[in-house]
């Protein structure tokens, strides 16, 4: 199963309308959380679910919007992601911080990431398995240096 | 008793607005050893299911809803509680509770989120002259703020 997570605030109609016309063309079911999106038409979505783990657990690959919180929930599970940044020129954000965080992970862990929908085809989809080499050691780094200033 | 089990533990006030920012502070600073942390945030599911959460109602859309809440359920929170320290991740929430924070005379520190590598958060640019301690997470973040911003790692 490939899942689409798009998160809340704006609409993503963009990442939305591009997995839903794949959709039909794929070998596997395609499930889209749609947040403040339009429905799919092709696939099974919904608005919101109270947590999206179970759905990432079921999912062979997850195509994301670039949220931290999201990233890094799939990141510590393992789970081959795509990641899709929310971008302000098509009023899906505020600004573009999502295109930061996405390059970021890029750099620092290899993460695949696309700003034109239109390089999601069915190809990389169906051959996508690429499985980023997560580490703790960073926040590690952060929990045990911070406890040093906080008890000073 | 020996002087560690006597040892006062340091409490933290963790106050973020819902979502992403509440999940970085919670990864970065819940169950600290020897800290013991309360949160301020708006209502949502996780917070009304938290033991140790004080929150309240969105009553406002957009950002001055947080930030008017933050503030005044943070000068509720610290004068009642007196934390060792105030900290936040953002966003106007945040914004809020340290400058009550810094008006009542606690300790302040900030953590930019992780989603900002090479720009600034609005929340950064407002606290970085307030606040005592001022994190950034990515190393490029030392670079775009001044002399006291420090980076000890982070979520990534």
């Amino acid at each position: 199963m490939i899942f689409v997570a798009t998160g809340h605030c704006l609409p993503f109609d963009r990442l939305i309308k591009r997995v839903d016309e794949l959709a039909i063309q794929l070998d596997e079911p395609v499930v889209q959380q749609t947040g403040e999106g339009s429905p799919a038409v092709n696939c099974k979505s919904f608005a919101y679910d109270s947590s999206l783990l179970s759905h990432f657990q079921d999912a062979r690959l997850v195509i994301s919007h670039a949220g931290v919180g999201t990233t890094l929930e799939l990141l510590e599970m393992g789970k081959p992601v795509i990641l899709v940044p929310r971008q302000r020129q098509f009023a899906e954000h505020y600004d573009d911080h999502q295109v930061e965080t996405a390059q970021k992970m890029h750099e620092r862990f290899g993460l695949k990431y696309v700003l034109n929908v239109s390089e999601l085809t069915v190809d990389l989809l169906t051959d996508y398995s690429y499985v980023a080499p997560w580490t703790d050691e960073p926040l590690d780094r952060f929990r045990r240096e911070v406890i040093s200033i906080l008890r000073t | 008793m020996t002087p560690s089990q006597t040892t006062k533990p340091t409490s933290i006030l963790l106050a973020a607005t819902t979502g992403g920012h509440l999940t970085e502070g919670l990864k970065l600073f819940a169950g600290l050893p020897g800290t013991q942390l309360t949160v301020l945030s708006e209502n949502s599911t996780r917070t009304q299911s938290m033991d140790n959460a004080h929150s309240y109602p969105k009553f406002l859309t957009g950002s001055i809803g947080g930030l008017i809440g933050g503030f005044f359920k943070g000068l509720h929170v610290i004068i009642k509680q007196r934390p060792d320290w105030v900290v936040s991740t953002g966003a106007e929430v945040g914004i809020g509770a340290l400058i009550a924070a810094k008006l009542l005379g606690a300790r302040t520190l900030f953590v930019e989120t992780a989603c900002r590598v090479r720009s600034k958060s609005k929340s950064a640019k407002v606290l970085y002259p307030l606040v005592d301690v001022f994190l950034v997470q990515h190393e490029e973040g030392l670079a775009l703020f001044g002399g006291k911003t420090r980076h000890i790692g982070g979520l990534f």
